[in-house]
């Protein structure tokens, strides 16, 4: 049951982690996307909650690469963003779910369970 | 002779059918006998004049009736009596006609007139018609006079020219100087004497005679004259005169020429700008397009004036709905607003903004369409730099809003329990704030995405009660100040096929633009019914209301409706103009009445969802 959350804002990932933690669910955080590919491949994880829009590394390029890796192609991709174009500009690239911030951790955590599901 | 009637000698018969009057008189003019058409003259029957004196009957002849018996008498000779006037019927019905009268003179042994012969014959009226012919003449002297027309008539055997007086004054000389055809060609400038040679060597061909071209005049100023003229053939077919009329269009032809060099000024100036301009015919088809639309495009006139041949210019994905505008105002006669991309010389496309206006005549038809491009590239690019700058701070300001909202639900779910009213409190208003926060810097993309006509709408079908009472219930956990009370009009789920998001920001805002405008009051109510096809939603506040003049205001954006004594209320003053685009764009309306000091009810409508 582990996830990995993914954004280069560490308060976000923190808030995250503490909001999956109290709902009892495990999460391994990255905030140097850069790292994410190792971190994701060590891991084996089964959600990953991604940003998209992020310092060095573009969520979008991120999931597709996952989703394009045999070793990865079935892990649960979840991309969040503030941007309003996001969600449109996120549709052809064969994540799961959406999630637009600011939200409500009650949206969160059932999207998560859905996931993982 | 198909005349069957037979000829007599008998005199009264020779007096009677002959087609002038006849009178017999004696010697002392004393009437013995007439004819019919005599008679008529005297307008009396022929008992009532025989035995009478001629000067009774015709008393205005007394007076020159010796001089005359003289003249008889003496030369032996009949004596005429030319064009005397004789009146018929009364007053101003009377009709005066002129005859002649010739008396002969019968002789007795003493030489003395024993009878006389007077003959009537009614002449025509010579002189009315002379009077005619001169005012016609006139006329036309007049006419052509004061059009510089002048008459010709030229004998092709002898080379002799007859022409009206104006012809002279034409070439520069006096009115009565004739002039020679020699003379008239030596004054056709050395230029145009071919155009006159191929002119005559036309006119003997096929008998039309036609000259267009410049002569020198006799004082060296250059005319213009126009000639044209007919060839008339004897009994053997050969030519023999030529008749025409030749024309000083000097006139004609320095108007035309600062006509054309006016379309040359027009032209210039047309080309020498730097947007394009463009005129269709009434049907829409393009004819011109100045120089600009050539050096951009580096395309040819052939290439454009084909049919719908600018539209190779235009970028593929444009082409389909600038069709459908551009037919769609050709055949509305309504002015064409449309903005595409133009490719230039090296295949980049630029923004271009298309207008076009249609020039009617006087019924209301459209003589042509004049259009213009311009160049709106730098501005498409600023607007989209705009409009990227205000996604991404957008996305930047909602980043430590998400931290924020985020910590404040996680501290609220994991000390929810507390005892603690303050940290309570506190944390429901961290979160109030930061959503209304949110929603703030939410209208402000949305304005800016309305200003470009892209606000996007995600529609699928949801329960409007559902969405009310929902919408309703957040609010009162924000804003306790008032009693909001929902009256429900109508007994089955009402659904709606819109943007629940949008759906939820029209009524907010309308909850919170009445709780703002009614400070001094407690009630809100929302009530939901049917009409027809259609979902009304009203919210009604017993606040400060409106006049007149805000609440034609009030749909505009950045207006914010004043209280009292300039107290002002805060806000951007958008929301409003965003409800009002977010219900057109979903085929529903708003409207509202109010009353100063009264407070106002906001309704708006939404169309059912079609069920299947």
């Amino acid at each position: 049951m582990s996830i990995v959350i993914i954004d280069d804002n560490k308060d976000i990932c923190d808030l995250l982690l503490n909001i999956l933690l109290s709902e009892g669910l495990e999460a391994t955080i990255c905030s140097n996307p850069l790292e994410a590919k190792e971190i994701i491949n060590k891991i084996n994880p089964q959600l990953i909650i991604t940003d998209m829009l992020m310092s060095g590394v573009d969520g979008r390029t991120l999931a597709k690469e996952i989703k394009t890796d045999p070793n990865t192609k079935d892990i649960k991709i979840m991309m969040m963003s503030a941007h309003p174009d996001a969600q449109k500009d996120s549709e052809n690239i064969g994540i799961d779910d959406f999630l637009a911030k600011p939200f409500d951790i009650d949206h969160l955590v059932q999207k998560v369970q859905n996931l993982l599901q | 002779m198909n005349d069957t009637k037979p000829l007599s000698m008998d005199p009264d018969y020779l007096m009677g059918d002959v087609p002038f009057g006849v009178c017999l008189l004696d010697g002392d003019f004393e009437i013995l006998d007439a004819n019919e058409k005599w008679l008529e003259i005297t307008s009396a029957a022929k008992s009532e004049i025989v035995g009478k004196k001629l000067s009774e009957v015709f008393p205005e002849i007394k007076k020159n009736l010796s001089s005359f018996l003289a003249e008889i008498a003496g030369r032996k000779k009949p004596f005429h009596c030319h064009e005397f006037p004789i009146s018929f019927g009364k007053d101003a019905l009377a009709v005066v006609r002129n005859y002649n009268f010739i008396y002969y003179p019968v002789f007795n042994s003493k030489d003395e007139p024993e009878h006389f012969c007077s003959i009537a014959i009614e002449i025509p009226d010579m002189v009315g018609l002379k009077d005619q012919l001169t005012k016609s003449e006139e006329r036309l002297r007049l006419a052509t006079e004061s059009n510089n027309i002048s008459t010709w008539d030229l004998d092709l055997n002898s080379s002799q020219i007859y022409h009206s007086a104006a012809l002279s004054k034409i070439f520069g000389y006096k009115e009565e100087y004739l002039i020679t055809q020699l003379e008239m060609r030596n004054h056709v400038i050395q230029e145009d004497k071919p155009l006159l040679d191929a002119a005559l060597v036309n006119a003997f061909n096929n008998g039309i005679y036609r000259f267009d071209g410049r002569i020198k005049d006799a004082k060296g100023v250059i005319k213009w004259i126009s000639s044209r003229g007919k060839i008339f053939f004897d009994e053997s077919r050969k030519p023999s005169r030529m008749v025409g009329v030749l024309q000083d269009i000097s006139e004609r032809k320095n108007l035309e020429k600062e006509i054309e060099d006016r379309e040359i000024r027009y032209k210039f100036l047309a080309d020498a700008m730097p947007q394009f301009i463009w005129i269709g015919n009434s049907e829409g088809k393009l004819n011109y397009f100045n120089q600009s639309v050539y050096d951009f495009s580096g395309k040819t006139e052939e290439d454009f004036l084909s049919d719908f041949g600018w539209l190779q210019i235009v970028h593929p994905d444009d082409r389909a709905k600038n069709i459908e505008f551009w037919t769609n105002s050709v055949k509305n006669k309504s002015t064409f607003t449309f903005e595409h991309r133009f490719q230039n010389k090296n295949g980049d496309f630029k923004w271009m903004l298309s207008r076009a206006v249609p020039d009617f005549d006087d019924d209301g038809n459209v003589k042509h369409w004049v259009g213009t491009s311009t160049d709106i590239d730098e501005i498409k690019k600023q607007e989209y730099q705009k409009n990227d700058f205000i996604k991404m701070a957008n996305h930047e300001l909602k980043t430590p809003i998400t931290t924020i909202k985020g910590y404040v639900q996680l501290l609220k779910k994991m000390r929810g329990n507390s005892d603690d009213q303050f940290l309570n409190n506190s944390l429901n208003t961290i979160e109030n704030q930061v959503n209304k926060l949110n929603n703030l810097i939410g209208d402000l993309l949305d304005i800016s995405r309305m200003e470009d006509g892209n606000l996007p709408l995600v529609r699928r079908p949801f329960s409007l009660i559902k969405l009310v009472t929902e919408t309703i219930e957040d609010i009162k956990a924000s804003e306790d100040t008032h009693e909001i009370k929902f009256i429900l009009s109508c007994d089955e789920d009402v659904e709606v096929n819109a943007d629940k998001e949008r759906i939820t920001q029209v009524l907010n805002n309308l909850l919170t633009n009445a709780i703002k405008y009614s400070p001094n009051s407690k009630i809100i109510n929302v009530e939901l019914g049917l009409d027809n096809n259609q979902v009304i939603v009203s919210v009604e506040d017993f606040g400060i209301g409106m006049n007149q003049e805000e609440l034609l205001r009030i749909f505009e954006r950045f207006y914010r409706v004043s209280g009292e004594d300039e107290a002002t209320f805060p806000g951007f003053g958008i929301g409003l103009f965003i409800v009002n685009d977010i219900l057109t764009r979903h085929n529903g309306h708003i409207w509202v009445e109010s009353e100063k000091q009264k407070g106002s009810k906001f309704y708006f409508s939404l169309p059912l969802n079609k069920k299947n």
